[in-house]
């Protein structure tokens, strides 16, 4: 008998107890629907906190190794980073920009606001910004001049903005970091996603200018972008090679390579969505049981029809496939509302939080096939009885 | 067309074996129309399944065709009662979800013919039993006769070598049921090989031949009968 044959006969068993089977796919429905949502969830969630920590990408922070973190501490030893050492980098092959920094985390000021425990960043261009993906959205950013100058004006970060300036336009005004006066010349957008939570109170300042308003010299922090994914660990090492030779020393530099740092975060989101997954998984399980408690009860129920279709020429396997046809077309249409019901729950979940759901359409296929086995196997047990009976009894069942 | 050879068939319930058909030997020719008579717990339902190849004898031969079936495998067993045999049951045995044409038709599928091919078969069947005008109403909109008749129609369509009834008048008035009995007129003129099991002496003279069976064994067969009437 053909499969389409036995296709049809499926379905029209399925249309003539509607409510039954609309209640046995429940269970497959929710289950399958579960996975897909989490699964979404935890490799949305992955991508967002590899974006967020990576920045836009392929960078590279230079630090002190920790020996000689402890013994300054917990400080970038004076001297540690040197304008020379920024200009050598830039001139390294694979290295696109190199962004410098010095930090200090002051209370800003605006008349009798104030926004608490700010950074305040001294870069030597625009690639700080840059680097971590954001655009000014308000006045203008940093340019040539303002990086010689010495006396420039600052960007704020979209959170001092809120603190400062809930109603006004901060461009043009003065703010105070400490009792320094500074103009606001720029604001950053808001961040957006997952790190858009806890966003920070950042002000930037040109090196020189920080340098004037803080009235100390010295580098934090460096960091360099590679040109591409691919060459972050070249760029990495013949960096430290670079800073030994300028500094004399052998061991003191390290690079914190966000590549392994990225692969934790997927590791670590990877077990995570793994683990959720499987509950679902269990709910799947649970889905697939209850289907084969209905086929059982099915066929139990259509003994007689057994009987008949054996008397008149059906073989074992054409009784069993029937019913295997049933069950995972059951778990199949289950299967697929389920996908239906779980694309509309991450459109949702990506519409109304800040989590971003991504659909994967591996997962999705996955879990087709995933509900069709359990069709099989959660059917094989009913089927196998249904095509076991003997048919003098069927006829005789009432 | 029929032969069974020493049959016997023998239940076991528990420790104890039941014997239910004793040493049965009973030919039955191409074209005759046979009524195999007893009262309930003779063993005539068991010898209908045996023949219908529903069961197996405990011991014995039975040649269907000039097949011996008594050792056949299961898959060959439903393979003979969907080309060879056509069952009609005392309550019908139709599938309630199906119409008429698709009752009909089940065989067909068993046997692996075409849609269309199906479709056109079953409905000359229906026209048969003079029922062309019923093929899409469902077995629930059907009188007693007229289900009664559907089900000869889908044991006929396969064009079987044997129809076999049991009961096929218990369950319908006497008006329906002698519409049915008129049916089996016609199939055993067309030369239809026809097993009727029943309890019903009435049903049982329509036959041409006779065949009674008591607590397991055959004790009166009319062609015999008459065979000895007329050697004498």
């Amino acid at each position: 008998m053909k499969l389409l044959e036995n296709l049809k006969m499926a379905l029209d068993s399925i249309r003539a107890h509607k409510m039954r089977a609309v209640l046995t796919m429940l269970g497959i429905v929710i289950g399958v629907a579960s996975v897909l949502i989490i699964v979404a969830i935890g490799q949305g969630g992955t991508e967002e906190l590899t974006q967020a920590f990576a920045g836009a990408g392929n960078t590279i922070n230079v630090m002190p190794n920790e020996e000689t973190l402890i013994n300054n501490n917990g400080q970038v030893p004076p001297g540690f980073f040197t304008e020379q050492d920024i200009r050598d980098l830039e001139d390294l092959p694979g290295v696109k920009q190199v962004a410098a920094s010095s930090y200090e985390i002051l209370d800003i000021r605006y008349r009798k606001k104030e926004s608490e425990g700010a950074m305040v960043l001294g870069v030597n261009n625009n690639a700080f910004m840059e680097m971590d993906g954001q655009q000014v959205t308000q006045g203008r950013s940093f340019q040539t001049a303002d990086f010689l100058s010495g006396n420039s004006g600052a960007v704020i970060s979209h959170k001092i903005k809120e603190d400062l300036f809930p109603n006004e336009d901060p461009v043009g005004k003065i703010i105070r970091i400490g009792t320094q006066p500074i103009q606001v010349i720029g604001v950053l957008e808001e961040p957006q996603g997952l790190m858009g939570s806890f966003e920070q109170a950042i002000i930037y300042l040109p090196y020189q200018t920080w340098r004037g308003v803080l009235g100390k010299s010295q580098i934090n922090q460096l960091t360099l972008q590679a040109e591409s994914a691919d060459r972050i660990k070249d760029v990495g090492d013949s960096a430290i090679q670079l800073l030994e030779s300028n500094h004399q020393t052998k061991g003191d530099y390290e690079v914190m390579n966000l590549d392994q740092l990225v692969k934790g975060i997927n590791q670590v989101a990877g077990i995570m969505t793994m683990v959720i997954g499987s509950i679902g998984g269990i709910s799947l399980l649970v889905g697939g049981i209850g289907v084969m408690n209905i086929m059982l009860v099915s066929v139990t129920e259509r003994t007689r029809e057994i009987g008949i279709r054996m008397s008149l020429g059906a073989t074992r396997n054409q009784i069993l496939t029937q019913f295997l046809i049933e069950s995972v077309t059951l778990s199949i249409i289950g299967g697929l509302i389920g996908i239906l019901l779980g694309y509309g729950a991450i459109g949702l979940i990506a519409l109304l939080s800040p989590l971003p759901a991504v659909i994967s359409p591996w997962v999705t296929l996955g879990a087709v096939l995933f509900s069709a086995l359990f069709g099989v196997i959660f059917g094989l047990l009913p089927a196998n009885k249904a095509s076991r009976m003997n048919p003098i009894e069927c006829l005789r069942y009432e | 067309m029929i032969r069974l050879e020493g049959i016997e068939k023998t239940y076991q319930t528990g420790e104890i074996a039941v014997p239910v058909l004793k040493d049965i030997s009973l030919t039955i020719e191409e074209g005759e129309y046979v009524s195999i008579m007893g009262p309930s717990g003779s063993g005539k339902s068991t010898l209908m399944n045996l023949i219908g190849c529903l069961d197996q004898p405990t011991a014995g031969s039975y040649y269907l065709n000039g097949k011996e079936v008594s050792q056949a495998d299961e898959t060959v067993l439903a393979q003979i009662r969907n080309q060879w045999i056509g069952f009609v049951f005392q309550h019908f045995h139709l599938l309630p979800r199906m119409s008429a044409r698709q009752n009909v038709a089940l065989p067909l599928i068993y046997a692996g013919f075409t849609k269309t091919e199906r479709e056109r078969r079953a409905r000359e069947a229906l026209a048969k039993v003079g029922l062309d005008d019923r093929e899409h109403h469902r077995p629930s909109e059907l009188s007693g006769g007229q289900q009664q008749r559907v089900a000869i129609a889908r044991a006929l369509v396969n064009e079987p070598h044997l129809l076999l009834a049991d009961e096929p008048t218990g369950a319908l008035d006497t008006a329906s049921g002698a519409r049915v009995l008129d049916l089996f007129d016609d199939l055993h003129r067309e030369g239809r090989t026809l097993v009727v099991i029943t309890h019903d002496p009435e049903v049982a003279e329509r036959a041409q031949r006779q065949v009674v069976i008591r607590d397991g064994r055959i004790i009166g067969d009319s062609i015999q009968s008459r065979g000895k009437e007329e050697i004498r």
